[in-house]
């Protein structure tokens, strides 16, 4: 399996590239030309297709004791519907002040909400099914409703901006994804841990508002950097693409930590 | 049968969910209500029929149809505010951007001007290039679900250009 991670993680850094190439090309031809609508139903075929395509891709690592498939799905589906009926709608209407308090309350609301949301869906349906007998299990599990929760993210994204500019709109899609699933994995691996394991009782906890804390950074991070290279006349895509490499570095070193973690527990088991 | 498939086959205790969840709802509603003292001066404004929140401290001035928005000038350090001008993308396919950085005061025009005004041009939004969190700068995150559109003539972008300036100045 972890091989299998691995191999998903270079899976994905492909997939990012066609979908950056496709969006720019796409970007060329269809800003000037389509219409709020088509941009909508582009925007949520893009952003389904994504989600879809990378569940099935990192499924598909998991070659030796596959998770059966509509465990899987009905954890992304889950995890979407109460990202958009109600954790996502919560977070909205969260007090957010300015200041250093900013961090704070970012972190025990919004980074809390949208964690515990991936937690529960991963332990209210797929830890009951007793489908979750290893820790990769519980990282499959997690990436499901990671994606699932990017997914609610994405359309609500693109059906409220009445559908956004290609390529930037495509950037803020695959960038979610990226976090959200690699969040997933790591809120999974948590909860696969505390199921299997005899880990302290605040284990789990603290492990959730440190993933939640993680959220928070990346998306301050990303806001930081977006605002620092838009200058006057700029165009606004250096920031999206930033955005999306500062995702995949995000991805990328919470999959190597979670595989690294893995290997060192499976070392002294 | 190892211990793992062992653990995994045996009953699942739900002391572990219900601290959890314990925990989860404790730190969220913590945070609220942190949210809601430190925040309490937010102001809200209603653009174009979508709720705007306002940081601590920005101030709404109603003019005859115009809302000006002024921006204390150590808040607003750090705003960026991207106004996207898409004039008519069928006729003249102009579809361009324009950042005005650090500005004190931001023009709002009510959804009533913007009907008078569409002929001239089409709308300016903030959230068409990526959302705000993507665009904006870190003082934007803030404007979490700022959906509604930021209005202003295209012939009279310069002019609001210099205004910004202007104001910048008599203001500090």
């Amino acid at each position: 399996m972890r091989r299998g991670l691995r191999a998903a993680d270079g899976g994905l850094v492909v997939l990012i590239v066609a979908v950056s190439a496709l969006a720019l090309i796409m970007d060329a031809f269809s800003s000037q030309t389509l219409r709020s609508g088509p941009r909508v139903v582009v925007g949520l075929l893009f952003a389904v297709g994504t989600a879809a395509l990378w569940l099935v891709l990192f499924y598909r690592q998991d070659r030796l004791e596959q998770e059966p498939k509509h465990l899987v799905a009905t954890v992304a589906v889950v995890a979407a519907l109460g990202a958009a009926a109600i954790s996502e709608p919560l977070i909205r209407l969260a007090p957010i002040p300015d200041g250093p308090a900013r961090l704070l309350v970012g972190v025990l609301v919004a980074g809390m909400v949208r964690e515990f949301t991936k937690y529960l869906s991963v332990r209210l349906v797929a830890v009951p099914s007793h489908n979750v007998n290893e820790r990769a299990d519980g990282v499959i599990y997690g990436t499901a409703a990671g994606l699932g929760y990017a997914l609610a993210m994405s359309t609500t994204f693109v059906i409220s901006t009445g559908g956004a500019d290609v390529a930037p709109g495509f950037a803020f899609i695959t960038a979610t994804m990226l976090v959200h699933a690699a969040l997933g994995g790591l809120v999974g691996y948590l909860v696969a841990r505390d199921h299997l394991e005899s880990v302290p009782v605040w284990w789990l906890p603290v492990g959730l508002l440190v993933t939640a804390a993680i959220d928070v950074a990346f998306f301050e991070a990303r806001a930081a950097l977006a605002g620092a290279v838009t200058t006057p006349g700029a165009s606004g895509m250096l920031a999206s693409w930033l955005g999306m490499g500062l995702a995949l570095a995000t991805a990328t070193a919470i999959t190597i930590a979670l595989m690294g973690a893995m290997r060192q527990e499976e070392a002294a088991v | 049968m190892t211990a793992v498939a062992v653990a995994a086959e045996r009953p699942i205790p739900r002391k572990s969910l219900v601290i959890t969840s314990a925990v989860a709802l404790a730190a969220m509603s913590a945070g609220w209500l942190v949210g809601l003292v430190v925040g309490s001066a937010t102001t809200r404004l209603n653009v174009g029929g979508l709720g705007l929140q306002l940081p601590a401290g920005w101030v709404v001035e109603e003019e005859t149809d115009t809302q000006v928005l002024l921006v204390p000038r150590g808040l607003a350090r750090d705003v960026a505010v991207v106004i996207y001008l898409a004039d008519s993308q069928e006729a003249s396919g102009g579809v361009d951007h324009f950042l005005l950085s650090a500005p004190d005061r931001l023009l709002l025009f009510t959804p009533d001007s913007y009907d008078d005004l569409e002929a001239t041009f089409r709308y300016v939004r903030v959230d068409r290039l990526g959302g705000p969190d993507e665009v904006m700068g870190g003082r934007f995150v803030m404007l979490e679900g700022f959906a509604a559109a930021v209005f202003a003539p295209l012939d009279q972008l310069h002019e609001a250009q210099v205004d910004f300036e202007r104001i910048v100045t008599s203001v500090e």
